[in-house]
């Protein structure tokens, strides 16, 4: 009963750490809504259960920046969680692809705009008023 | 009930997030969070289980991002985050009280004349006329702010009132209000000013 209580709780956990990048929770958060997948499907996956999920879900992210480091700790987390590493690696890459991909649409906006107005000289002069003249 | 883990398990946790073990995390949200919660309910600041909930997680999230905050020099990892757990849950019942004040304050103002919202926010500056009433008049110049003063202190509630004083009774019924308001809150701070500078109770 109290594990049973003790896993709502964690899954509640997991559930609030969904929108921060350094936990599982997070990668599996968006895995799941990029391809419309529920827990089961998930789980099946990962191949490994649904409550395993939870654990999943508190562990950091695996280290992106040093292949080494990436793979222990994807090996690391399956082993502790007893789910696939090569189908973990690849939740964790994916999701990681798809965040840079939308940072770097928003980015790549934003710098246009900025060059628009650097090639009008308008950051030479800032009290002079914006010009809209053609 | 669930308990707290030893303190040898925790300082081994501790050690294995500082090396970058990617476990780490779960082991120590598994270990401390059910007791954790348990502990919070027991303290007794409040019933609310997201409340509850919220607090223990924020302390863990806290630590397990900067784990370098706790000095086992100065106590037990559990003492350290059962501590900041107590202080977050502690911010959120504030905020809570604060926002469930500001709620009622804007259901006053929605729900009722603009002039009765206005006296019933006074309440609280009855309770001291006796004490302030003496103060006031020697500090206030103007004999109608002393006027206003006396009501005010006096927890006289019609607006009518306060405007016959500041002669303002042919303006419309919201123009009335609304510069009484303008009077009544200067003259709180001037209240509150005095107050601070006597040292007086506030009831």
């Amino acid at each position: 009963m109290r594990l049973e209580n003790d896993l709502i709780e964690l899954r509640a956990v997991a559930v609030r750490l969904e929108g921060d990048p350094t936990f599982m929770a997070s990668a599996l958060a968006d895995y799941r809504a990029e391809l419309g997948l529920n827990d089961q499907q998930l789980a099946k996956a990962l191949n490994c259960n649904v409550e395993a999920l939870v654990s999943l879900a508190l562990c950091r992210t695996p280290r992106l920046d040093d292949e080494k480091l990436f793979l222990s700790d994807v090996q690391a987390i399956a082993k502790y969680v007893g789910c696939d590493w090569q189908e973990l690696a690849k939740v964790v890459r994916t999701t990681q692809s798809l965040r840079t991909l939308k940072q770097f649409i928003g980015t790549s906006e934003d710098q246009l705009l900025k060059a628009a107005r650097d090639k009008h000289g308008d950051h030479k002069d800032p009290d002079k008023p914006k010009s809209r003249k053609r | 009930m669930a308990s707290f883990p030893d303190k040898d398990w925790c300082v081994e946790a501790h050690r294995r997030l500082i090396s970058g073990n990617p476990t780490a995390s779960a082991e120590l949200y598994k270990a401390i969070f059910p007791p954790l919660i348990v502990w919070l309910y027991v303290k007794g600041r409040t019933t609310d289980k997201e409340l509850i909930r919220d607090a223990a997680t924020d302390a863990l999230v806290d630590y397990i991002k900067n784990p370098d905050k706790w000095d086992p020099k100065r106590g037990t990892l559990v003492s350290y985050i059962c501590m900041a757990a107590d202080r977050d849950l502690l911010n959120a019942l504030e905020k809570v009280q604060r926002r469930n004040k500001h709620e009622v304050r804007v259901a006053d103002v929605e729900d009722e004349e603009i002039d009765r919202n206005v006296i019933a926010q006074d309440d609280e500056y009855s309770d001291t006329a006796a004490d302030l009433l003496p103060v006031l008049n020697r500090h206030v110049a103007s004999e109608t702010d002393r006027r206003l003063l006396t009501l005010m202190l006096e927890g006289e509630r019609s607006t009518d009132k306060f405007a016959e004083v500041l002669g303002i009774n042919s303006l419309s019924k919201l123009e009335k209000a609304r510069t009484v308001k303008q009077h009544k809150d200067r003259l709180k701070k001037v209240m509150e000013r005095l107050r601070s500078r006597l040292d007086a109770p506030r009831k």
